[in-house]
């Protein structure tokens, strides 16, 4: 197939045959260009196939009506109740609501429970309630002013149910550490802020932070509301 | 016709130069990636100094290896074997000089700017803009004696190795010019024209292309030359090496995208990324065959010779890296690739196996030549040679283990659909033991270079400096051939009637669409036929274009134009019309979030830090709603990264509490245990120049970023009542920091990230409770 063909004498004594291209790297390379010119018209001009955005879009649309089933599956069924999260407390999930508590609420709130960036958590005070669905209600949706995340999605269910189970184990150890703070505390509390809400917290914490900026007028989210 | 015969003498001393300074600066450019490698692995390294910092010693590695170590391998290369091809010696002695020392200037000058964390924070592109105007009056010195070299040679035809050589000093030109154009702010600081998407693209325009023409092409020339010399052996072929350098040239400066995909950057340029990273394979294989074919039949010397062992190894790892290229450029690919240290991997595939390995090869060659004295030990190369091939090994596979794995950890989902890690530093503790293989990787690679300074510098010493000698005939016979005879020629009209199909492609929807498509497809199938069936002989329409070095010069310069132009043009024009009820979403930064944000840039945290989220289920479950374009529309530079070392930022404003940040910038590892990432407290000591401010502003101003007169005036004072409000929320948690120190602007500007006035919520969307 690559019969030699003539020489070119190039200078500096360098020679150079003339022999053809190999039948399979011509294939590869005609394909290439064969396959671009498909992968453009499926995707740009037919648009029969979905870009990143439209397809995250669906993976959106149908998980949000999944959860939707789900927590009318969960109401219809009991759902989580203190009883449960009591229960769990005292069982196996504890055990292993300590290990997501070591990775995920240790830095703040200190390997014992007893506060350190967050609040302590083994005093009698609460900030957020000290009800089992009040925890769990703090540890899911979070307090972004206050620089408590939403961990529910983060961890999902049953990390989420263990790790309250272990927090709830935490109650009443009065490890020393931060004081107290919250009702039934030393200090009184300010007005917790509802999560998400858009007033600015009094004491300049993160999310308040940001004032709008120069030029910028109040505007729509930048993400759709869900569904 | 008239004929007379002289001897030329070539300038080979300017060759003994950027040889020695190759060796040089080789040497430093891996010490200091051997050292960020340990620094990545045991963090405390960095001793908390601040130049001593991995986002501030990377970019040094990067530009010590590709602009200092490949830089001058490639002068003296081009040097050496241009004089020979064109039986010419270089037309301007004091240019070459102003060439050499003028690199070696720039060079030093990077080595003292960017460790103290003067950067424009684009990769490769790092450079501040008193040394981007030295480098591009080096490289016009370059070019003009590169140019006159080929006006004045006395042989008719280029070589294909001239060809790769022209490419690369047109398209550098281009690529450097274009990318680093910024308005200064002071002698040590600037900012780039181009911002967000606009940025990205260009940047990654450049910089992909920097790895074509600066790191590519040029050694493509080089193996051209030397390989065949070292090897006594004929090129395979003469058509193939026309086929692909016209493919190369063509089809590289639109792979760009291929950095920036599932990003905000829009949908149709990432896919042009994509395909034509496809379309690249063959072309960059056709490189490679050219080498390993020319040595085909003749395997033993592979044995006998270093230096043969050197190219083929080398030649080999190039067709490896443009496989797996095109391969991670596959968008699917690219999802679970890109961020990883797979990507890192790839890149030192293509660096210590293609580039390292022709610089020695080259070295081992040339060094007895240029000194006329044979080399010192033999066996020490082929050490060498053994040496460095398991450190390649070794860095490579750990890479692609520990990208592969990170990827997956990060993308883990339980059955209920959350995270399987959700603590990002879970997934870097589990590839720790791949970096510190790396970092044994690179240290072997180090040695094997070390063994050949050794080797080198015996065989220099004692050696005798030599000119190498021609005699030629200088025949002055006058060029016959009409210049329409090219441009009138049957490939230029293909060329010009094909590139006007794909660009009608742009304006064409849905019938039409497919019509030109379908056309252009017939067109391959022509050029296919023709190329396996026409005869290039000394009339061919090609052998003559190399008679004609101004119209192929200027044939490749509109050969890379087209795409660059095809891709940045409808980016930058769609982005000015963005809508205003988007653009009215873009963050603008407060006067302390701007100096944060500066900041932000000298350290580097870009190095290891996305703010990009792509628009996947695991990272919006970690990281927040997928990234917009308004997300950076005024960012100057723009800051979406390359790789996550650490979390992608882009949305962590108001996530944490200030008292976290303070915490875990003071030592990161108090807070994430398994942490690699550097310590900032000396960001604590170091106060912000409140008398940049409003220059700061005023060029942002200029820039297009909607500061009112009011803003500007206003700065100082908005500038302190933000800062001390941060200070005095840390003072509360008992922490005491002064209000304008560096740490406080950092932290306001971190907390910014994603955190829009205008929707405070809006950044953060639960996926499960859908809130």
């Amino acid at each position: 197939m690559t019969e030699l063909k003539k020489v070119h004498v190039i200078p500096d004594g360098i020679l150079e045959e003339d022999n053809h291209l190999p039948n399979w790297w011509l294939a590869t390379f005609f394909g290439a260009i064969i396959f671009a010119f498909g992968y453009w018209q499926y995707y740009h001009v037919l648009a029969v196939g979905e870009q990143p955005g439209q397809e995250y879009a669906a993976f959106k649309k149908e998980r949000l009506a999944r959860l939707a089933r789900e927590a009318a599956l969960a109401t219809a069924t009991g759902g989580i109740s203190a009883e449960k999260l009591l229960a769990m407390s005292k069982g196996a999930e504890a055990k292993a609501g300590e290990q997501v508590f070591m990775t995920t609420c240790m830095p703040c709130h200190g390997a014992q429970g007893e506060g350190k960036i967050g609040p302590n958590l083994t005093d009698s005070a609460w900030i957020h309630g000290e009800e089992p669905l009040q925890i769990r209600e703090s540890v899911d949706k979070g307090y972004a002013l206050k620089g408590m995340p939403s961990w529910g999605p983060v961890l999902g269910q049953e990390k989420l149910n263990s790790v309250v189970a272990f927090v709830l184990t935490l109650k009443g150890r009065n490890v020393p550490g931060k004081a107290p703070e919250g009702p039934g505390g030393a200090t009184a509390p300010a007005a917790a802020p509802a999560p998400g809400a858009a007033a600015p917290a009094p004491d300049g914490s993160p999310a308040a932070a940001p004032v709008p900026a120069p030029g910028a007028a109040p505007a729509p989210a930048p993400v759709a509301p869900p569904q | 016709m008239n004929t007379q015969s002289v001897t030329i003498t070539y300038d080979d001393d300017i060759v003994r130069k950027f040889v020695s300074a190759t060796i040089l600066w080789g040497v430093v450019g891996m010490l200091v990636g051997v050292i960020i490698a340990s620094e990545l692995a045991w963090p405390e390294l960095g001793l908390g100094v601040s130049w001593l910092g991995f986002g501030r010693l990377r970019p040094l590695h990067t530009n010590a290896v590709i602009f200092a170590f490949v830089g001058n391998m490639m002068f003296a290369g081009v040097y050496y074997s241009t004089q020979r091809l064109t039986k010419t010696v270089m037309p301007f002695r004091a240019l070459s000089l102003f060439h050499f020392w003028g690199w070696q200037a720039i060079i030093v000058s990077a080595a003292l700017t960017l460790p103290f964390g003067i950067t424009q924070s684009k990769e490769y592109a790092e450079l501040e803009w008193p040394i981007d105007i030295a480098v591009t009056l080096v490289w016009v010195a370059f070019a003009i004696n590169f140019f006159g070299a080929l006006y004045k040679r006395n042989e008719k035809n280029l070589y294909v190795a001239l060809w790769f050589y022209i490419s690369t000093v047109l398209t550098i030109a281009v690529l450097y010019i274009v990318n680093n154009l910024s308005i200064p702010v002071s002698a040590t600081k600037s900012y780039v024209i181009w911002a967000g998407v606009q940025d990205a693209l260009v940047q990654w325009w450049y910089g992909h292309n920097a790895v074509a023409f600066f790191l590519t092409t040029p050694i493509l020339g080089i193996m051209y030359y030397f390989l065949p010399k070292a090897a006594d052996r004929p090129v395979f072929s003469y058509r193939l090496s026309i086929v692909h350098f016209w493919g190369l040239v063509f089809l590289y400066i639109w792979a760009g995208p291929h950095h920036l995909l599932y990003t905000a950057l829009p949908d149709w340029a990432q896919s042009l990324g994509m395909i034509f990273s496809l379309m690249l394979w063959a072309p960059s294989w056709g490189g490679m065959l050219n080498g390993l074919l020319t040595l085909k039949g003749h395997w033993d010397r592979l044995r006998q010779d270093p230096i043969i062992k050197f190219y083929a190894a080398a030649v080999t790892f190039y067709g490896m890296s443009t496989f797996e290229g095109p391969l991670m450029s596959i968008k699917s690919v690219n999802g679970l690739a890109h961020y990883t240290d797979w990507v890192v991997g790839h890149a030192h595939g293509g660096a210590l196996g293609w580039n390292g390995f022709m610089a020695a090869g080259m070295l081992y060659w040339i060094v007895p030549k240029l000194w006329n004295k044979p080399l010192h030990s033999v066996s020490l190369a082929n050490t060498h040679f053994w040496v460095g091939t398991l450190g390649i090994l070794l860095y490579i596979v750990s890479m692609w283990v520990s990208g592969i794995t990170q990827g997956l950890m990060w993308k883990a989902l339980t059955p209920d659909g959350a995270l399987v890690y959700p603590n990002f530093v879970e997934t870097l503790v589990a590839i720790r033991p791949m970096y510190i293989t790396r970092m044994i990787g690179g240290l072997l690679y180090l040695t094997g270079f070390c063994i050949m300074v050794y080797n080198l510098l015996l065989t220099i010493k004692g050696g005798q400096a030599v000119n190498g000698t021609i005699d030629v005939v200088t025949e002055q016979a006058p060029d016959t051939v009409p210049a329409t005879r090219i441009l009138l020629g049957r490939p230029m009209i293909i060329s010009v009637v094909g590139v006007g199909l794909i660009l009608a492609m742009a304006w064409t929807q849905f019938v039409p669409n497919m019509i030109i498509s379908a056309a252009l497809i017939a067109l391959v199938v022509y050029v296919a036929a023709s190329t396996r069936f026409d005869d290039s002989d000394e009339h061919s329409w090609h052998h003559i274009l190399e008679g004609k070095s101004l119209i192929f010069s200027a044939l490749v310069l509109v050969g890379v134009l087209i795409g660059g132009a095809a891709e940045i043009i409808p980016t930058v024009v769609t982005n000015r019309a963005l809508p205003e009820a988007q653009k009215k979403l873009a963050t603008v930064y407060r006067p302390l979030e701007l100096h944060g944000r500066d900041i932000y840039v000298r350290e580097g945290c870009y190095n290891c830090h996305s703010q990009m989220i792509r628009p996947m289920p695991n990272e919006a479950l970690r990281y927040g709603e997928p990234s917009t374009i308004a997300d950076s529309y005024y960012d100057h530079p723009f800051q979406w990264g390359s790789k996550r070392t650490g979390p992608d930022l882009a949305r962590v404003g108001g996530k944490y509490p200030n008292q976290w940040h303070y915490e875990h910038f003071m030592n990161p590892r108090t807070i994430s245990a398994g942490s690699n990432m550097p310590e900032y407290a000396f960001l604590k000591e170091s106060r912000i120049d409140r008398n940049d401010t409003t220059v700061k502003l005023h060029a942002m101003q200029t820039l297009g970023v909607p500061y009112t007169a009011q803003d500007v005036g206003g700065a100082a004072a908005e500038l302190e009542q933000q800062a001390r409000a941060v200070a005095d929320d840390l003072g509360r948690n008992g922490v005491k920091v002064e209000w304008d120190s560096e740490l406080v602007a950092l932290i306001a500007y971190v907390q910014r990230l994603g955190a829009h006035p205008a929707a405070p919520a809006g950044a953060r969307v639960s996926l499960r409770t859908g809130e």
